[in-house]
């Protein structure tokens, strides 16, 4: 194997869409002068694809089984009580954009999907795989509504929250403050605050400590739904 | 569905919207599957293993950077899955992983050692082209079935699998050939203009 493995290997290249102009130039120049590469090229046009094509659809069921877990994962996520008394506007584009800040921040944890066993049966799978990982399922944080005590801990899961809790922290007796959301703006006592700044205002005012009251009977979804995980993020009870 | 679009649904996803989730499996779930069907070698395995991989991504849908196509970051998630479940098959026999530094002694090439129309008389034969697949040494397979079926460019190839692009490009070409290998020993080809035989090589 001498040059011709570089030939090859541009051949091979040159079908994948891979050459630079220039490469392909001279491969084609070489080409020209050389049978072997040719046939080379001749068997490998015959190949080509070959991986990618006759293959079947996925399994109808496919979607429906994923999203029946993925469902099952995010309803014990949703805040019951409280939000669903609020009415909700429906989804603005405007608010997904303005929730992308906190895309880096978990969103979805405490779910593991459970591998596959190597005992399972080869037929009959994929139901037999939904019911076995659904009775896996992690629990996922249980969230204190009615907390009362200052500083209450919520039942976090491995995942949760990383924000350090501090066990020490005293009891407080001011009022907590009012946190707004109207359509995708939040206001902090009234006064508009960027949802850059939120994490730090909320951690000056103490609401750590003193809760915060919740306003959210115009609030877009999303931005209710990242707020909510802001505040588990930094452990603040609602009041 | 353009970047932006998938962008926005996985904003969505992140923010605690479970179903923008759907359009993107619908989006994918083609090219997982069968990027699973070929690295699986069946259908049961396949179906496990895109279901597993899209739960897998949804779990861990916060980790992706967007520096890359989403398309590459799931499919080199599947491909790990598929990794996995057929590990756990198989008990611990290792997988191939022939590097390409020559450990393997390459047969020198005779004029005819691939007859291109019996190539493609081959490729029509799925059953037969889904065997030579299976029949890959596990390293080609992945990387062929990557770019084939995942479209994947060859830098993107380099970074999904920590290769350098001298090596994508060795290994693709090792993987076509081989495949080609494959092809040929599965058929009789007395139709077929006489092929020379491959030095010590057996027809199957």
């Amino acid at each position: 194997m001498t040059d011709h493995a570089v030939y090859e290997e541009q051949i091979c290249a040159m079908l994948d869409g891979e050459l630079s102009e220039a490469e392909e130039a001279s491969l084609r120049a070489h080409l020209n002068e050389c049978e072997e590469c040719r046939a080379f090229l001749a068997a490998m046009e015959a190949v080509h694809g070959l991986a990618a094509r006759d293959l079947p659809e996925a399994p109808a069921e496919l979607t429906k089984n994923v999203m029946a877990r993925v469902r099952a994962e995010a309803a014990p996520e949703k805040k019951t009580g409280k939000i669903r008394r609020f009415p909700f506007k429906p989804l603005a584009a405007a608010a997904a954009a303005a929730v992308v800040l906190w895309a880096g921040a978990r969103i979805v944890p405490a779910f593991r999907p459970k591998g596959m066993s190597a005992a399972a049966p080869a037929s009959g799978e994929i139901q037999a795989y939904s019911a076995v990982a659904a009775e896996e399922a992690p629990e996922a944080p249980q969230m204190d509504m009615g907390a009362t005590t200052n500083g209450a801990l919520y039942g976090a899961a491995e995942s949760a929250a990383t924000a350090e809790f501090d066990a020490a922290a005293v009891p407080v007796e001011e009022a907590p403050p009012t946190l707004t959301i109207r359509g995708t703006e939040v206001l902090l006592d009234g006064e508009p605050v960027p949802l850059t700044e939120l994490e730090d205002r909320l951690k000056e005012t103490n609401a750590a400590d003193r809760g915060v009251e919740l306003d959210f009977d115009e609030a877009a979804e999303e931005t209710v739904g990242a707020i909510m995980d802001l505040l588990d993020e930094l452990q603040i009870p609602r009041r | 569905m353009t970047r932006e679009e998938e962008g926005a649904l996985i904003e969505r996803v992140l923010a605690g919207d479970a179903e923008a989730f759907e359009p993107l499996v619908l989006e994918h779930q083609t090219n997982v599957y069968r990027l699973a069907l070929r690295l699986t070698g069946n259908e049961a395995d396949a179906a496990d293993a895109a279901q597993d991989a899209f739960l897998k991504a949804y779990a861990s849908l916060a980790t992706f950077r967007g520096e890359s196509r989403f398309s590459v970051w799931l499919y080199r998630l599947t491909n790990n899955v598929c990794i996995d479940l057929l590990r756990r098959r198989r008990d611990a026999v290792p997988l191939q992983t022939e590097d390409d530094e020559g450990s393997e002694t390459e047969l020198p090439l005779p004029d005819e050692r691939w007859d291109p129309e019996a190539l493609a008389q081959r490729a029509e034969d799925v059953r037969a082209v889904r065997a030579a697949i299976a029949a890959l040494p596990a390293d080609c397979r992945e990387i062929l079935t990557l770019r084939e079926i995942g479209g994947l460019s060859y830098e993107e190839l380099a970074a999904s699998l920590g290769l350098e692009l001298g090596t994508v490009r060795s290994r693709l070409n090792r993987a076509r050939k081989k495949l080609a290998d494959e092809l040929m020993k599965s058929g009789n080809f007395s139709s077929a203009p006489a092929v020379k035989k491959r030095e010590g090589g057996a027809r199957a």
